[in-house]
């Protein structure tokens, strides 16, 4: 979505057209639920936090004057939504526990290392597990994260390799 | 080159954004430990470049347009609550102020006899302090010789 057609949604939003809002939810409900998905280990309560981030997002719209961008509010809103629930979480079941169709090649060593991964994001500190989630999604720009994290640009690179050499170590 | 160079870079070696130069292939082909942390990256990157993630359901929309839905609706049942309160406040205030108007002679007589009880337990308090009040007034002068004293000091020392 170009910066023209964002402002001219948002106005819509401010004032109050319900339709524009539930665009709003389309253009971004992919990419927030596939963010939570990655940041979350307890996969039952994806829906539940996506739907919180769109009603901090509509809560929030009309006090939102367009400084930064919407999707980098979005983003900013998804860490802050995922950090309190796992704040206040209760050891949750593996990813693996969870029931959920195998991969396509159902191969038993993709599993491990998917499981593997997926405990040893989930010791990550809460900053780098947000960019490695955000990172891998499509459509997700280095200046957002730069601005939802806020770090300079040009040391997103350098944070998101940190990120995976502490993801490494904690494989190993 | 060391370990310590090569293994800072793994994870730009496994994500292509950097290419090893000669001295660190060469230490990637003889050092297991930096062979085998490259190879850990590499299955690392392309696990995330792949990692699928479910889209959002179908009704998701609908669903988040329902809870903002209800949400309202608690809103604005609960300042329904507060106004209706507030109106039935009200009415009883008219009905009181009514009733008075119609009754001004009870409402006097009721006023009075509400200033007799309070001018008499003022009295009574009065009456039972009295003996006491001695003590409270050489009480007080304690206090205030001591706050006399006490800024005197202050000011002394200061200087």
């Amino acid at each position: 979505m170009d910066d023209f057609d964002e402002r001219e949604l948002v106005a819509r939003c401010q004032r109050g057209d319900d339709s524009a809002f539930a665009e709003l939810v389309d253009r971004y409900k992919n990419l927030v639920y596939a963010m939570i998905y990655r940041m979350m280990t307890d996969r039952t309560q994806v829906e539940d936090l996506a739907q919180d981030v769109f009603l901090k997002v509509h809560r929030g719209l009309p006090y939102f004057r367009g400084e930064a961008r919407l999707s980098t509010w979005i983003y900013r809103i998804v860490a802050n939504v995922c950090v309190q629930a796992r704040s206040g979480r209760r050891p949750m079941p593996s990813s693996s526990d969870v029931a959920e169709p195998a991969s396509a090649d159902g191969a038993f060593a993709d599993l491990e290392l998917r499981d593997r991964i997926e405990k040893a994001m989930a010791k990550l500190p809460d900053n780098y597990r947000f960019l490695i989630a955000a990172h891998y999604l499509k459509g997700v720009q280095y200046e957002a994260l730069a601005e939802s994290l806020n770090i300079p640009l040009g040391t997103v690179k350098t944070h998101l390799f940190r990120a995976k050499r502490q993801l490494r170590e904690l494989m190993s | 080159m060391t370990c310590r160079d090569v293994i800072e870079q793994v994870e730009a070696f496994a994500a292509g954004d950097r290419q090893p130069d000669d001295a660190a292939r060469a230490h990637l082909e003889t050092c297991p430990v930096c062979a085998s942390a490259l190879a850990d990256a590499r299955r690392i990157e392309t696990f995330l470049t792949s990692w699928a993630a479910p889209p959002a359901p179908a009704r998701f929309t609908a669903a988040v347009q329902h809870r903002i839905r209800s949400l309202r609706w608690q809103n604005e049942e609960r300042i329904d609550r507060v106004f209706n309160a507030a109106m039935v406040v009200s009415a009883l205030l008219v009905v009181i102020g009514l009733v008075g108007m119609f009754n001004v002679g009870t409402v006097i007589a009721v006023a009075a006899t509400l200033g007799d009880v309070v001018a008499l337990a003022a009295a009574a308090a009065v009456q039972k302090a009295l003996p006491a009040s001695a003590t409270y007034v050489a009480a007080m002068g304690l206090l205030a010789s001591a706050l006399v004293m006490w800024w005197w000091t202050e000011g002394t020392f200061d200087r």
